[in-house]
C-alpha cells in the first residue's frame, strides 16, 4: 500500500530528524533518513513496488520543494550585490576546477582498468553506446 | 463589505492554498518557459519560479514570512523527498558495485574539490563569513546543501540559490571542459557531472547518454552523503 511506504519514509526521516535534533549526530536529519532507508533497502534486498512509484513521483517534483527556501533570497539582496564578485568567481571558478580534476581522475582511473581488466572495459564501452 | 477588503486579504495571506498554490503555479510557469526555451539549462525552473515569486511579493507587499508560513508544506516535503533519493541510488547498487575503483576515486578527489575550490576563491576574494559558508556545500543537490547550511551556520535561503547557479554553470560548461580535455569515457563526464553540479548536471549528463545520466546521478547523491557527513564534521573541528 502507498501508504505503509510513505510511512516508512516517515519513519527514517523521523529517527534522522531525532538523532540530528538531539546531538547524537551532527548531520542534516533528512540525509540520515536516507541513509536509514538505504540500509532498510538492503534488508529487503529489492525495492518496494509502491516506494519505487512515490520515490518517482515525488523525485520528478524535487525542483518545486526549495523553492520557497529560494524565495527567502529576497532577504540577502544587499549581500548579493556587495559580494557579487567573489560569488560568481567561487561558483565559476569551483565549479570548472571541480569537472576538469574529477573528470580527469575518472578518465586516469578508467584507462588503467582497461590495462587491468580489458573485458570489463569492453563491456563497459558496450554499456555506453 | 467591499470585495477587496485589505483586512480580508491580510488573513488570507496565511491559508496555506495562497502560497502552496502560488508555488505551484509558479513552477508549472517555469516549466512551460523552459520547455518553449528547448530545455535550456539557464531556464532552470527552480530559478525562474523563485523570481516569478519573488516580483509577486514585491508587488502585492506580502511579507517573505508570511508567504513562507503559508508554503510550509512545499518546504515539508523537502525532507521526504531527500530520504526518497535513497531508492534511485539502491536501484544503481550493481553499477556501483562494478564500476567502485572509478566512483570512489572520482569521489575522493571531486568532493573535496568541489568544497575547496569554492570556498577557497570566496576567501581570498574577501567574502562574509556567511557567504562562505552558505558557499561550502554549493555542489550537493539544493535539499541536501540547504540543511548542511543549517547545519553549519550558513544561510540556507541563499544556498538554495547558489546551488543551481552552481548547477547551471555545471551543466553548461561541463560538456564543453570534458570535450576540450579529451575525456570520452561517459562514465568519467557523467561522474564529473554529477558530483561538480548535482541534479541540474546530471539531467543535462542524461542528454549526452544513457551511461553518462546514470553516472551523474549516482555522482550525485554519494556526493551529496558524504558531503552531509562530512562537511559537518569539518566545521566543528573550526
Amino acid at each position: 500500500m502507498l501508504l505503509t511506504e510513505a510511512l516508512r519514509v516517515l519513519i527514517c526521516l523521523c529517527a534522522g530528524e531525532i538523532l540530528s535534533g538531539v546531538g547524537v549526530l551532527p548531520f542534516p536529519g533528512p540525509v540520515i533518513g536516507l541513509v536509514l532507508l538505504l540500509a532498510n533497502l538492503a534488508l529487503i534486498g529489492e525495492v518496494p513496488h509502491q516506494l519505487g512509484r512515490l520515490a518517482d513521483n515525488v523525485l520528478a517534483a524535487l525542483g518545486m520543494l526549495f523553492v520557497p527556501t529560494g524565495v527567502g533570497l529576497l532577504a540577502y539582496t544587499h549581500l548579493l550585490r556587495r559580494e557579487f564578485a567573489p560569488i560568481a568567481a567561487a561558483i565559476l571558478g569551483g565549479t570548472l576546477v571541480t569537472i576538469v580534476v574529477t573528470a580527469l581522475t575518472a578518465k586516469r582511473l578508467a584507462e588503467s582498468e582497461v590495462k587491468r581488466r580489458p573485458e570489463a572495459d569492453r563491456e563497459a564501452t558496450d554499456a555506453a553506446v | 463589505m467591499p470585495p477587496f477588503d485589505p483586512v480580508v486579504w491580510h488573513k488570507l495571506e496565511h491559508v496555506p492554498s495562497v502560497g502552496v498554490g502560488a508555488t505551484v503555479a509558479a513552477y508549472v510557469i517555469a516549466l512551460r518557459l523552459q520547455r518553449w526555451s528547448g530545455g535550456s539549462a539557464i531556464f532552470n525552473p527552480t530559478l525562474v519560479a523563485v523570481l516569478l515569486l519573488a516580483l509577486a511579493l514585491k508587488l502585492s507587499g506580502m511579507d517573505y514570512a508570511d508567504y513562507a508560513r503559508s508554503a510550509g508544506v512545499v518546504t515539508f516535503l523537502l525532507a521526504p523527498a531527500v530520504v526518497l533519493l535513497a531508492v534511485p541510488l539502491f536501484r544503481q547498487r550493481r553499477l556501483i558495485r562494478d564500476s567502485a575503483r572509478i566512483i570512489v576515486g572520482s569521489l575522493a578527489v571531486g568532493l573535496p574539490a568541489g568544497v575547496l575550490s569554492a570556498i577557497g576563491i570566496a576567501w581570498l576574494l574577501h567574502a562574509d563569513r556567511v557567504t562562505i559558508l552558505s558557499l561550502a556545500p554549493k555542489s550537493t543537490t539544493a535539499g541536501i546543501a540547504i540543511g548542511i547550511s543549517e547545519k553549519i551556520g550558513g544561510a540556507p535561503s541563499l544556498t538554495a540559490v547558489l546551488v543551481i547557479m552552481t548547477g547551471i554553470t555545471g551543466a553548461v560548461i561541463g560538456p564543453i571542459a570534458t570535450r576540450r580535455m579529451g575525456v570520452g569515457d561517459p562514465r568519467a563526464v557523467g561522474l564529473a557531472m554529477g558530483i561538480a553540479s548535482h541534479g541540474i548536471g546530471t539531467a543535462r549528463a542524461l542528454q549526452i547518454g544513457e551511461t553518462a545520466g546514470a553516472f551523474a546521478g549516482l555522482g550525485m547523491s554519494l556526493n551529496g552523503i558524504l558531503t552531509a557527513i562530512l562537511l559537518p564534521l569539518a566545521a566543528n573541528l573550526f
